[in-house]
């Protein structure tokens, strides 16, 4: 089984994780690529993904979307900035919510040793506070929203 | 009276307001400690974290996290409490400039500073770099939770399609059969 992930915050904008993966770099690349595979994987537990676009090329668009079981929608966007093939994309990452105020900028590396794989995400934000700002949000307060969408719905349902 | 406790601010025109409105004689010292207690609680919850919401708490504890002086203001309060004058030393700026990285820490309530005496030392909290840490706890929860997905995924891709392993083994059966 791979070490859990480490996570830091160096300097005052970025927040880093790093993990390693019992596979060579190149499917891990494909994971992080092609949608029908990202859609397997990637978001919070129990959320579903609604949207998972993926135009893979440089100045290309991404869009995914991620609904709760209560049927809060999370949906972020942006655009590849760099892509090297096995190593490195770069990506511009805004939050429909305007989270982050600014949105941030995440770089992932990808290493292999001895047929395993490291990625290291760089998640940059515009300023310190934008980084608070993000950090407030939305893994805190994006479930309370998906259950106040819910209690909502359930008053609703209980007044009808 | 008013020095002896120390009272500043709020607590002082409280008490000089009470002071004014009812006779003195009532006051005893039971009644202005509760006083005391009671105007220090209020001018702490007023100005601290208590009012803000989670979200804003957070803001308020990473901005305030953002600045190497105000990083190493804190790393010298787990040491103990330390006055302006004593956290002003190790720096080359002056009073005031640490006065003002005070403020900032106290808004996100990471430092209080008592009300006794004029030294007014600052104390260490560590509720609000708690809560900092749990956020960063679910933001690990969340990667790791989509990492472990991924793992499982990475083994499925690597593992040979399953239509070619029950006729490798029926042959070699035969082989061995034979």
């Amino acid at each position: 089984m791979p070490k859990p992930l480490t996570i830091t915050t160096p300097g005052d904008r970025d927040i880093v994780v790093v993990r390693e993966f019992d596979a060579p770099r190149d499917l891990v690349w494909l994971c992080y690529s092609k949608p029908e595979l990202v859609r397997r994987w990637y978001g919070l537990p129990d959320w579903q993904m609604t949207v998972c676009e993926i135009d893979f090329r440089v100045g290309g668009k991404w869009r995914f979307v991620t609904k709760s079981p209560g049927g809060y929608e999370m949906g972020s966007q942006g655009l590849y900035t760099a892509i090297a093939e096995p190593e490195r994309i770069a990506q511009t990452e805004y939050y429909d919510d305007d989270w982050t105020k600014g949105g941030s900028e995440n770089v992932v590396a990808f290493t292999e040793h001895d047929g395993r794989t490291t990625a290291t995400m760089t998640v940059t934000y515009s300023s310190p506070e934008a980084r608070a700002a993000a950090v407030a949000t939305p893994m805190a307060d994006g479930m309370e929203i998906g259950f106040k969408r819910l209690d909502a719905v359930l008053a609703e349902e209980l007044a009808a | 009276m008013q020095r002896q406790i120390g009272a500043s601010g709020p607590l002082r025109h409280a008490l000089t307001i009470a002071r004014n409105k009812s006779e003195t004689k009532n006051f005893t010292p039971a009644l202005l400690t509760a006083l005391a207690v009671r105007f220090i609680t209020k001018s702490f919850y007023n100005t601290s974290v208590i009012q803000m919401t989670p979200s804003e708490r957070l803001d308020a504890t990473f901005i305030a996290l953002s600045d190497p002086t105000r990083r190493a203001i804190l790393a010298r309060l787990r040491d103990g409490d330390a006055t302006v004058n004593e956290l002003a030393a190790p720096f080359d700026i002056s009073q005031p400039a640490v006065s003002k990285h005070l403020k900032i820490l106290e808004r996100a309530g990471l430092v209080t500073r008592t009300n006794v005496g004029t030294s007014r030392p600052v104390t260490i909290e560590a509720g609000p770099m708690r809560e900092a840490a749990d956020w960063l706890e679910k933001y690990r929860d969340f990667w790791e939770k989509s990492y472990q997905r991924l793992d499982a995924l990475l083994e499925i891709l690597q593992t040979p399609l399953n239509t070619d392993k029950p006729a490798k083994t029926k042959k070699q059966r035969t082989d061995d059969d034979a």
